[in-house]
């Protein structure tokens, strides 16, 4: 059985700095911590008073993603959402609050903010969206299973569209953030929220989402890898890294497949577990996209790799 | 949407290891509550909780795990699923006690090196240890949607069995109870000290529970044996407030109605209700509009918080497992806690046991972040 | 000396109400007799704001609100709620 298309009509990669649109995007040069609270009123027409800095980031990007598509969305529009970190920034100071030498009481605002499911409620709040909404925590993989969610609940026809989102907040001191994700010194901490609006229908698509697949990452796992992406058997498919993969590993995908482009995005967006939504969105959003096959491959600390394939469309 | 069969489960709750203890603890209705001094918050009042053994699961990531796996082990065996058929299993984890570990090494941090934070575990460690242990090789998720988190994890792993994506799945809801969390609902004026007495007169909140659920879900053959069978349900965001259902029930109302519709069951079908029933004073009113405004005669309802406290991200798996296991033998429990009637509510959970029939049974689950799931489970 | 004759207290509840709830107004635009709850209030304070304040009076000056209606009761004003702080 052939299993129906999904489409992307609208694309969004927020990254650091709180810069929306990719013709600014600059290469990060250091970490940055971003007061985003001048976005969220221009975008949102409203402060987020009772949110926090990752609800912000969150409901923003699914504002500016909904705004591309020029009309409201159907309200039974499903909201799936991934998130490495979720609410890092109000857990940490929420044990700072109780436990000692803290007070003991827990500031409500805090508390509330410290479930990692508000940033996806802001976000439908932002929007308007009140059907199936779902947050996904899995680490560095929490976006590809968000997608992985959205693209099977679209398939089946259980929802009409599907707003999917990723986002992840930095946090400071940079060492714990680094030893936290377990990253190398010289890498840039980033953050970021990455939406991208799907459903069924082909008219005025900008990209069409082709799968989400899953691979164990033992043995020659790229060998897997690789002859899948062989089988598209198109002469130009650009490799999107995750930030997990390695050098040698990329290297190694591009000796098996002759022609394989390289889009690096980790240079604009830093290291969050999320990156890959940004990513993802920033193949789609630049005022300069190249059409064609574009392949995101990231794995995890552990034995899981995913890889989500799309087909950006001509303008 | 295809329906799927719940062929086993098995828990870890405050009343102690395994389903029989919870079906004893429920059948002769005492809650466990009971004050943690090791988790009052240092400036608060003591609260009851209802807690696991401690000395057997310890705050920390070993103990959580060593409760899921005890809990996970019941339920395949209750299953009859053995190894081989393990690898073509997804994992749908609801919940990650994050916090409760979190808080637990801030705590041992702070004796020896005050000033210095832990490194917190990532949300996903669990499911990855446990997809690991059980040798697991479907998809594996972890899902976070506050006190809904399990209800939806039942639902994801329903769509990912009816999918084809996996031969079965197994759902783990996770909660452990950490001060954290309950100076939080302590701030918000959401605990009961006198523990959780859902839709009464005098309610003031919930109690904190800790437990960990877990439940295998397999697609129905006909006759094959099966302990319940999963006929649809229904989750969605209602976002009227971060914390608050809208007072009507209308967005509770909207989820009820459409798990009725996936399930094909009419409201009149219904044989009773499993209320969330948090015991404060806004959502049990709620939730009270909502089933008001869904069933034109109400169907005899029941709320579990009561006996072994709200398990918060876990009551979804803990929930629908102490529902399952006391039907199984042949009646449903009353509302523990319950005493008077709320006169701006209206209307009476139980406060007997009632005789199982056969047919079709709603259990609800809300949660802050506008999380509602529905679940219509047959019996019978 | 009832709170709401202590206009150094007055001053830093206002300062507490607005840092608290993130509120973007000037607390000394706030005036002593206004109400602070409700959307028709010049601070639109909500239950969560509530809440929020109830918090960092316990911290801050050890007072305790008990519930909800007795939330509404004490944070009447910033005269109410003085007087409520120091008796």
């Amino acid at each position: 059985m052939a299993e129906a298309p999904i489409y992307i009509h609208a694309a969004v990669a927020l990254g650091p700095g709180a810069v929306p649109a990719g013709a600014q995007r600059q290469v990060l040069v250091h970490d940055l911590e971003t007061d985003l609270r001048p976005l969220v009123r221009q975008v949102l027409g409203q402060a987020l008073r009772q949110g926090s800095h990752f609800v912000e980031l969150a409901a923003i990007g699914a504002k500016l993603c909904l705004g591309q598509i020029g009309k409201p969305a159907a309200a039974d529009t499903a909201l799936y959402f991934g998130t490495g970190l979720g609410q890092i920034r109000k857990t940490e100071s929420l044990l700072d609050q109780v436990l000692p030498p803290g007070s003991g009481f827990a500031a409500p605002f805090d508390f509330i903010n410290a479930s990692p499911n508000m940033a996806a409620f802001h976000a439908a709040a932002a929007v308007g969206l009140s059907a199936r909404n779902l947050t996904v925590a899995q680490d560095e993989l929490s976006f590809e299973r968000a997608l992985d969610l959205a693209i099977s609940d679209l398939r089946r026809g259980v929802t009409p569209a599907a707003l999917v989102g990723g986002a992840d907040e930095n946090f400071f001191p940079r060492a714990d953030y680094l030893r936290r994700l377990a990253l190398h010194d010289d890498e840039i901490m980033g953050e970021g929220s990455g939406w991208l609006f799907l459903d069924r229908d082909a008219n005025g698509a900008r990209g069409e989402l082709l799968c989400v697949e899953r691979y164990g990452t033992g043995q020659n796992w790229l060998d897997a890898v690789g002859r899948r992406i062989a089988a598209w058997g198109e002469a130009a498919i650009r490799l999107v890294p995750g930030f997990r993969l390695s050098i040698a590993e990329i290297a190694a995908l591009r000796e098996a497949l002759p022609g394989l482009l390289v889009v690096p995005y980790l240079p604009y967006c830093g290291v969050y577990p999320t990156a890959a939504a940004f990513g993802i969105a920033m193949c789609l959003e630049s005022a300069s996209v190249q059409p064609g096959l574009y392949v995101h491959l990231n794995r995890n600390a552990q034995d899981e790799a995913m890889l989500v394939a799309l087909r950006v469309l001509k303008a | 949407m295809a329906s799927v069969a719940i062929r086993g489960y098995g828990i870890v709750s405050a009343y102690g290891e395994g389903v029989a203890a919870l079906r004893a603890g429920l059948a002769a209705g005492a809650p466990v509550l009971a004050p943690l001094p090791a988790l009052a918050p240092p400036a608060d009042r003591q609260a009851l909780v209802s807690a696991v053994n401690h000395a057997r699961f310890p705050l920390h990531p070993d103990g959580t795990g060593a409760m899921a796996r005890l809990a996970i082990e019941e339920a395949l065996a209750m299953a009859g699923i053995g190894a081989e058929e393990l690898r073509d299993c997804a994992l749908v984890v609801g919940g990650s006690a994050m916090l409760a570990h979190a808080e637990q090494a801030s705590r041992e941090l702070y004796r020896t090196e005050p000033g210095r934070r832990p490194r917190l575990e990532q949300p996903g460690t669990l499911t990855h240890e446990l997809a690991k242990h059980f040798d697991l090789r479907g998809p594996t998720l972890t899902l976070s949607t506050a006190c809904a988190s399990s209800a939806n994890a039942i639902l994801v792993a329903r769509d990912l069995v009816a999918r084809r994506r996996a031969a079965r799945a197994l759902v783990v809801g996770i909660e452990r109870l950490c001060a954290t969390t309950l100076s939080g609902f302590s701030s918000l004026m959401l605990l009961d000290p006198n523990g959780c007495r859902p839709f009464d007169v005098n309610r003031r909140g919930l109690h904190f529970g800790e437990g960990v659920g877990a439940l295998l879900i397999e697609k129905e053959h006909a006759g094959e044996p099966r302990l319940a069978r999963l006929a649809g349900g229904a989750s969605l965001c209602d976002v009227h407030h971060p914390t608050r259902a809208d007072p009507d029930g209308s967005g509770m109302a909207r989820c009820i109605h459409q798990a009725l519709h996936d399930a094909v069951v009419p409201a009149e079908a219904i044989v009773a209700v499993k209320a969330h029933g948090t015991g404060s004073s806004d959502s049990d009113a709620a939730e009270a509009a909502a089933m008001r405004s869904v069933f034109a005669t109400m169907p005899p309802f029941t709320a579990l918080k009561g006996y072994f406290g709200h398990t918060l991200a876990a009551c979804g798996a803990t929930e629908t497992i102490a529902f399952l296991a006391p039907i199984k033998e042949g009646s449903i429990p009353p509302t523990a806690g319950f005493e008077t009637v709320d006169p701006e509510i209206g209307l009476s959970p139980l406060r007997q046991p009632l005789p199982v029939q056969a047919g079709n049974y709603l259990l609800n689950y809300f949660g802050f972040g506008g999380n509602c799931a529905s679940l219509v489970i047959a019996h019978g | 000396m009832p709170g709401s004759q202590n206009d150094a207290l007055k001053l830093e509840l206002k300062r507490l109400i607005v840092s608290t709830c993130n509120k973007d107004i000037n607390p000394e635009f706030i005036a002593d007799e206004a109400p602070l709850i409700g959307i028709h209030s010049v601070l639109g304070l909500d239950s969560l704001d509530v809440l929020q304040v109830n918090t960092a009076l316990l911290q801050r000056f050890g007072v305790r609100i008990e519930d909800g209606k007795h939330a509404r009761r004490v944070m009447k004003s910033v005269n109410t709620l003085a007087d409520f702080v120091e008796p």
